[in-house]
């Protein structure tokens, strides 16, 4: 689905399709999209990519957003000869060379840590060294009409939920209250993208594998604090008939 | 990398506001100024409660005869440290006092650090270094201050709604004439799911 086809569809569905976009304006729909975009990624990992990493000569720690700027989480490394770089922890480096983190000679073990930062053992002695990363990828922005998300099609009504929920976070109370099924359907979308991506990731012998979303407590997330909000309060002021309290 | 100039821009609808200039206007109920703040102290407190912000710090160079030293201002925690090449083992005080019962005075090539020796924000080298060398080490630092003039932070950009949701629960829970406790609750709720997210992806902190 086009950017502007889901822009219309939330539109729509906030009661303004016969007029267009207006209180809900155009670029707030899709800054909601965009965001439902980046959000549906995080929580399932489903892009990734393959792309050549030079790694530069005696470093052995590169901060990848400088590398590669969709850059999420790695899922695979593969050597210039297609042996597979390993991943280690800090601890299993340390135990298999006190020195490793200048230790000199061909790639074998990478340690991910962090958002973004990644140590090779051992480090390239000579420039060259291109290794072959498979890395989760976030999604680039929607910005014209005719952009279509990255995610599978069958998910981009999600989207489109989300935009719904994301443009009533600005009124708040029972009018936010009401679209909070729709993030629910959005979460149960990712929950099920998730669920097949994770699976895929274990066969694929890839490191990293989505965030478990069906072991999260959505109830205080879906559930609003009904004695926060003024519209649920039980009418009980002056000139007001108290709830179960019949007139004459 | 994730722009919190982005997340301002991303929020004036929800909050209210028409434009930059809108939020910008005297008397407003919230403030850019404001709305960095809350930024600043998600990433701060995803800082000690995630490993998100490792990095490799080589800054601290010891000298021969001195075993403590200060860590670096913005560091939260640290994974492994070396001196020179030889891994030093993060070792308690009181295993340093089980080794060696004048471990103080004890010089030679330092293979362990201890980080409750000295006082708070310092680590101390043992043995006392007997020759010079540089102390390097994979640690946790907060980033930065962020501000309308140092709004980047080294975060994938799919986090970029993390700081978003940060700044929304702080201004909706504000007090002040536009503020929504229960919109607030609920954006708190969101900032906890991505922090949940962000441990599962980057690890635990301390």
């Amino acid at each position: 689905m086009q950017l502007s086809d889901m822009r219309t569809r939330v539109s729509q569905r906030l009661n303004e399709g016969a007029t267009g976009p207006v209180f809900y304006t155009a670029n707030e729909i899709n800054a909601a999209l965009n965001e439902a975009n980046r959000f549906f990624v995080l929580l399932t990992l489903g892009l990734e990519t393959t792309a050549n990493w030079t790694v530069p000569a005696a470093t052995t720690f590169t901060h990848m957003l400088t590398v590669f700027s969709d850059w999420i989480a790695p899922l695979r490394i593969v050597s210039g000869t297609g042996a597979v770089i390993r991943p280690a922890t800090l601890t299993d480096l340390a135990a298999l060379d006190q020195g490793w983190f200048l230790s000199p000679g061909s790639p074998q073990r990478y340690v991910a840590l962090g958002a973004d930062f990644l140590g090779i053992y051992q480090q390239p002695a000579t420039p060259g060294w291109v290794l072959n990363v498979t890395y989760a990828q976030a999604p680039a922005p929607l910005v014209n009409d005719t952009d279509v998300p990255a995610i599978p099609a069958e998910y981009h009504a999600r989207l489109v939920e989300y935009g719904i929920y994301r443009c009533r976070q600005g009124e708040g109370g029972q009018e936010f209250q009401k679209s909070l099924k729709y993030f629910d359907s959005f979460l149960d979308g990712a929950t099920h993208y998730a669920a097949y991506v994770r699976s895929r990731n274990i066969g694929s012998r890839y490191d990293k594998v989505p965030f478990e979303l069906e072991h999260f407590d959505r109830s205080k997330l879906l559930g609003f604090r009904p004695g926060l909000m003024p519209g649920n309060e039980l009418a009980q002021g002056p000139g007001t008939v108290p709830t179960g309290v019949k007139n004459g | 990398m994730v722009d919190a100039a982005h997340c301002i821009a991303d929020l004036w609808y929800r909050l209210g506001f028409l434009s930059q200039a809108d939020i910008d206007a005297s008397g407003t109920w919230v403030t850019s100024v404001e709305l960095y703040q809350w930024a600043d102290e998600a990433a701060k407190l995803i800082a000690y409660k995630s490993g998100v912000f490792l990095t490799f710090d080589a800054s601290i160079a010891a000298t021969s005869g001195t075993a403590v030293y200060e860590l670096p201002a913005t560091h939260v925690f640290t994974m492994a440290a070396w001196f020179g090449t030889t891994q030093l083992r993060l070792t308690p005080v009181r295993e340093l006092w089980a080794l060696d019962g004048t471990w103080p005075t004890t010089s030679g090539a330092p293979n362990r650090c201890s980080m409750d020796a000295g006082s708070v924000g310092t680590i101390t080298l043992y043995p006392n270094p007997a020759a010079g060398g540089t102390v390097s080490q994979v640690c946790n630092e907060y980033p930065a201050t962020i501000a309308s003039a140092s709004s980047t932070v080294a975060l994938p950009t799919v986090l970029q709604d993390y700081l978003s949701y940060a700044m929304m629960a702080g201004a909706r829970g504000k007090e002040s004439d536009a503020a929504m406790p229960e919109m607030a609750d609920h954006f708190a709720e969101r900032c906890g799911l991505y922090e949940q997210i962000i441990e599962h992806l980057y690890g635990t902190g301390q």
